[in-house]
């Protein structure tokens, strides 16, 4: 443990935080290809939105403050938002988009409660991860639903949102129980939650690799 | 530190065994929803395929009863209507007018003839299809102006009684086809056999005709006899491919396996 949290860890810092360029640049490419749809453009957003949070962490980190879990906050509620939008344009049930719309005003005011009235905004948003996790999970599991009786998809592989679905429930699923338990364990003591932070990283590196190959999907 | 990871180190494993279990039973029922679906379809246009068949089959046994009545009572009566003009002629004799109506009676007897050949093409049944295709020259109006050249890489050879039935039809129905609406000179029909499965080229230099603006057009009627072709030949598991565009001939390509 004691080897791989001085030698690996801050390798996999490293690596999973400038993984999240890939998906960024990816698009980038994807840009000239000549079908676009509103979904492509949402999860353009999305990846854009990544790095631009991990930018500003690492900016704030630059102008010396120690504490940059704010931006968790914001990016938690934008990731949330974007998503949202992307299965209320996917979802054909008037129901579901109903859904989503409450389910999106339900999870910003959790997000304000988190920052402003429980955990603040300079501690990990724990609850709001929690939430967001599980509506998202939710809406891919929703998501599978539909699929499952849409007779019109043959081959679900092709399919975007059912491998953004795919993606997001094993992200969800496995950082979970790591932003539910992090500032616990951060009071405990910084490896504790190094470890957490180990977990969040390596499946960050494979959602943003999904999210490229989604990109792909969503152009064709 | 391990105590307060316990908890991350049970859950988070459970939880992603549940996720990937459960992308995994979504592949699952799409795919046997899929395969379900398929076997519907197959059973389907299994079903079609029979009722097609014994449509075929009806309007054929039809055919054959209409041509015999047509030949055996139709054909016959006109024989002794002839008699017996030929006889009251000769004892009024009434010579000119007795000729004529004998004529117009010989026209008659002609006119049955060919109709009863065309829905029982006898040449086919005893000589095969090279032959009847052959002989379809006879049939041709004399006023249609259209030289019909037929050639065959094996006249004798026999196929099965319905392949040889079924493509006559579809060659009958391309030549009615140019007849009706081609406005062509000349009709050359190539029949080629191998072991395994044979072609048969039919080509005219006709003014042509735009396939595919013709199948979509809803209730037309040359769409109809086109897709009437194209399910005779899924019969025998052939294909049918037209090759022609306005003012320059229509060409179409027939595929049968006779293995």
């Amino acid at each position: 443990m004691e080897f791989f949290l001085r030698k690996i860890y801050p390798w996999l810092i490293e690596v999973g935080t400038l993984w999240s360029v890939v998906p960024l640049i990816a698009g980038l490419f994807l840009l000239r290809k000549p079908k676009q749809d509103m979904r492509f453009w949402l999860l353009f957003l999305l990846a854009a939105v990544s790095v631009l949070s991990e930018g500003v962490g690492q900016l704030v980190v630059y102008l010396g403050s120690k504490n940059n879990l704010w931006v968790m906050h914001t990016y938690t509620l934008l990731e949330f938002l974007i998503l949202a939008a992307v299965y209320y344009y996917s979802f054909n049930s008037k129901v579901f988009k109903r859904g989503i719309i409450l389910a999106t005003v339900f999870f910003v005011s959790i997000c304000y409660m988190d920052a402003f009235v429980m955990e603040g905004v300079n501690q990990m948003n724990s609850a709001a991860k929690m939430v967001n996790n599980a509506l998202l999970m939710l809406l891919s599991i929703l998501y599978f639903y539909k699929v499952a009786n849409d007779q019109a998809i043959t081959y679900l592989d092709r399919d975007p949102i059912f491998l953004l679905s795919c993606s997001l429930l094993i992200y969800k699923a496995g950082t979970t129980m790591s932003y539910a338990l992090f500032n616990q364990a951060l009071a405990a003591s910084y490896d504790a939650a190094r470890i957490c932070i180990t977990i969040i990283l390596v499946l960050n590196i494979l959602y943003y690799t999904a999210l490229l190959f989604i990109l792909k999907r969503a152009t064709t | 530190m391990m105590d307060i990871l316990k908890p991350l180190f049970i859950i988070t494993p459970v939880l992603l065994v549940l996720a990937i279990g459960i992308i995994g039973f979504v592949f699952q029922y799409q795919r046997r929803m899929l395969q379900h679906q398929e076997h519907l379809r197959q059973m389907q246009e299994a079903k079609q395929r029979q009722l097609l068949e014994a449509t075929i089959q009806a309007q054929e046994d039809e055919r054959r009863r209409v041509a015999r009545d047509l030949h055996d009572e139709v054909g016959a009566m006109l024989a002794l209507v002839k008699l017996n003009v030929h006889q009251l002629t000769v004892q009024a004799g009434a010579n000119g007018s007795g000729t004529q109506v004998k004529k117009m009676l010989d026209d008659v007897m002609s006119s049955v003839r060919h109709i009863s050949h065309d829905l029982l093409p006898v040449v086919l049944e005893r000589m095969g299809l090279a032959h009847a295709l052959t002989a379809l020259k006879n049939g041709l109006p004399a006023d249609a102006g259209i030289q019909l050249n037929v050639t065959c890489n094996q006249n004798d050879k026999r196929l099965e009684a319905r392949t040889e039935l079924l493509l006559y039809r579809v060659v009958q129905e391309l030549l009615s086809n140019t007849l009706k609406h081609a406005q062509a000179t000349a009709v050359t029909i190539e029949l080629l056999l191998n072991a395994t499965d044979l072609q048969l080229n039919y080509q005219d230099n006709g003014k042509g005709f735009d396939h595919q603006h013709l199948l979509q057009q809803p209730g037309n009627q040359a769409g109809l006899g086109l897709m009437n072709l194209q399910a005779r030949l899924q019969l025998l598991n052939g294909t049918i491919n037209f090759d022609s565009a306005p003012n320059s001939g229509s060409k179409a390509i027939i595929y049968v396996p006779i293995s």
